[in-house]
């Protein structure tokens, strides 16, 4: 992966390796996430779904550089990505994006819509007319008029227009790779399809990398091309999105999909016990939802099931898949054979 | 989900206004909103924000916003009693045992440093004086009601030593306390995580199965009152757009409004979309009065007269209608 003559559509723009993250205060340490390797490239899109504490929010700032691994390492275009470099650092340089949760709280409440997207272009020292056309191209790409929105503040925009505006500004540093960590979950059903299909368009058109983290599956099989489901820090099973929720190989993946309330259609099996999830400050030893699971056995206590080939494309870490999934004794190496194979 | 039809109502709201008024700026929250439960019937109230969904659940419980003066015109009668009227410290003294609520956050509605068995018994200890001990021990029995493993142990714990689904548990344990006759929930599964969800409203449907009170589910998903509601109430800027049995509000809406949202729903089953249908445009302002239908701006099949005139509530069938003038138009060519 590290030669440069690699050609682009091949090399990963983003691959994250064998990463562990913890926390640690005092004597307590939260395992926020154990072991997680995927990849992605230009044009695609990865989502990481999962519960509250699934580790994805953790995996996005592993990713930024806004906390360092315990183990493990993030490559952005090959080239690995040192723990211990300030987020300021990487912002500047802005390879990686990120668009947040709460749209009018990301952006500068003081500065117009136009100011505000006009910021990265600034620091990159573009000249003052090259941004001014550049701001309209960016916020056009949005589906917003630069006319009539571009001279107010944050404040006097709606939920959805605001969180067009930060996608804009996160694409004025031209990024590998965008994050949108649960970009629409506060906006409300009419207004996230807006943004959701500016997203996508801006992927196919942009050609960036967009890891989209998000608790929603059914938001999750509209936006992505690949799904990396989490529970307690640990990939469950990974994979082309409309396989795995089609027909998931992993119980978790299976008992989320089961929960999702859709109008007009009956819920299934919830295919979980009532448990709540292990502590997460317990070192994982097993699969972290064995006490969650129906299909659960002493092997899933006593082993970590190894992330195994699932179907084209497709890796499921559990000792007893669903569906009769394909099993091989070689353990996938890395998360990245099952994705681009 | 069993209504004896022929009783009172345990709810009715009638022609519902409410305007919120601070110094020269009013804001019109609600416009005209009616409604009706039923004993042991289970109700959703479906809308986006701005919809006045929030503010119709408070009113009804008789909360009134601090230092805002409120403007409320119309009725609102829960078991017969008026709770507009009614002086601060009766909606008081009838908290908990009248209607309660189930809020969003369970970890903001409750206080953290008390025990959580004196918050669950805290409508019923508020009105009379009950001995700890017999307190102590109906927390413990609501508890256990709601399927709060270990009872006795938990009851002695702090809201923060509780996971969020517990937690909700624990709100909807003080909530049907001093056995409400209507039972507001709002968003009451919107925090928490979607395994959880389905164990809470599953929860809240065997509480009001059991106890046979009003249930109000106020929701901005649509999906989630499949299955969990008898009726769906629609609304849209301070209006009600659309009522309707639950799964014909969902399956065949007949307001454009909810047509529109349930389509910009991304969906788990069915061919994917690559884009999705969303409603353009944005919420009419709520510093006027709206003149005719507040979603015609937005609407696909909007005419004139939707502008400036009030639609009319049109029977689309039975127990259904719409409030809208297309609908109007095609119920005449039927006829």
């Amino acid at each position: 992966m590290t030669e440069a003559t690699t050609p682009a559509d091949e090399t990963p723009v983003l691959e994250v390796r064998d990463l562990e993250v913890r926390f640690t205060s005092g004597r307590s340490t939260v395992y926020a996430v154990n072991d997680v390797s995927f990849a992605m490239r230009a044009g695609e899109t990865l989502a990481l779904v999962g519960e509250s504490g699934s580790g994805k929010s953790t995996i996005a700032k592993a990713v930024v550089g806004l906390v360092g691994p315990e183990a493990g390492e993030v490559l952005l275009r090959g080239e690995a990505q040192a723990g211990d470099r300030t987020a300021r650092d990487r912002a500047t340089c802005g390879d990686v994006q990120m668009v947040f949760q709460n749209p009018v709280g990301s952006l500068n409440p003081f500065m117009t819509v136009e100011a505000n997207v006009a910021e990265p272009l600034r620091n990159r020292g573009v000249a003052k007319e090259e941004r001014r056309m550049r701001v309209r191209e960016l916020l056009t790409m949005v589906g917003l008029d630069a006319d009539t929105l571009g001279p107010r503040k944050p404040g006097e925009i709606s939920g959805g227009q605001a969180q067009r505006v930060s996608i804009a500004r996160a694409l004025a540093s031209e990024p590998a790779v965008l994050i949108a960590d649960e970009a629409v979950s506060a906006l409300d059903v009419s207004v996230q399809a807006t943004v959701l299909n500016v997203l996508r368009r801006v992927v196919d058109e942009q050609d960036v990398a967009m890891l989209f983290i998000s608790h929603d599956l059914a938001v999750v099989r509209n936006v992505s091309d690949t799904v990396a489901v989490l529970h307690m820090g640990q990939l469950c099973e990974i994979g082309p999105t409309e396989d795995v929720l089609a027909a998931p190989a992993h119980h978790y993946t299976a008992a989320l999909r089961a929960a999702v309330p859709e109008p007009g259609v009956p819920l299934g099996d919830p295919g979980m016990t009532d448990a709540d999830p292990p502590s997460p400050r317990i070192r994982p030893a097993g699969c972290s939802f064995r006490d969650r699971c129906l299909a659960a056995t002493d092997l899933c206590g006593a082993e970590r099931p190894p992330l195994t080939i699932a179907g084209p494309g497709r890796g499921v870490a559990c000792h007893h898949p669903l569906g009769g999934a394909a099993r091989t004794a070689e353990p996938v190496d890395v998360a990245i054979e099952g994705v681009l194979a | 989900m069993t209504a004896t039809a022929t009783e009172a109502p345990v709810l009715e709201v009638e022609d519902l206004e409410v305007d919120f008024i601070s110094g020269d700026k009013v804001t019109y929250v609600l416009e005209g909103v009616s409604l009706e439960v039923r004993r042991g019937e289970a109700i959703g109230i479906v809308g986006e924000s701005g919809s006045g969904k929030s503010v119709l659940a408070r009113t009804i419980l008789g909360i009134r916003p601090r230092g805002t003066v409120v403007d409320i015109r119309g009725a609102v009668r829960v078991s017969g009693k008026d709770q507009l009227a009614a002086s601060d410290g009766e909606i008081r003294s009838r908290a908990g045992s009248l209607a309660s609520m189930i809020y969003q956050d369970p970890m903001r509605s409750l206080n953290p440093t008390v025990r959580v068995w004196k918050q669950i018994v805290e409508a019923v200890t508020n009105r009379r004086r009950v001995p700890a001990k017999d307190a102590q021990a109906h927390a413990v029995d609501l508890l256990r009601q709601v399927g709060v493993p270990d009872p006795e142990a938990r009851a002695m714990a702090y809201p923060g030593e509780f996971s969020g689904g517990m937690l909700q548990r624990v709100g909807i344990a003080a909530a049907i306390a001093a056995h409400p006759d209507v039972l507001l929930a709002d968003e009451p599964t919107t925090a928490l995580d979607v395994t959880v969800q389905r164990r809470v409203l599953d929860l809240l449907e065997q509480v009001r199965a059991e106890s046979g009170m009003g249930l109000v589910l106020v929701t901005h998903d649509l999906g989630l009152l499949a299955d969990r509601t008898d009726r769906t109430v629609v609304m849209y800027a301070g209006r009600v757009m659309e009522t309707g049995p639950t799964s014909i509000v969902a399956s065949t809406p007949a307001h454009p409004y909810t047509k529109g949202l349930l389509a910009a729903i991304p969906r788990l089953t069915g061919p994917v979309q690559r884009e999705l249908p969303a409603i353009g445009g944005s919420l009419p302002p709520l510093s006027a009065p709206r003149a005719g239908c507040p979603f015609a701006a937005r609407c696909p099949v909007a005419q004139d007269r939707c502008a400036t005139q009030r639609p009319p509530a049109v029977a689309v069938a039975d127990g259904h209608t719409a409030h809208c003038w297309a609908v109007a138009d095609e119920q005449e060519a039927t006829k």
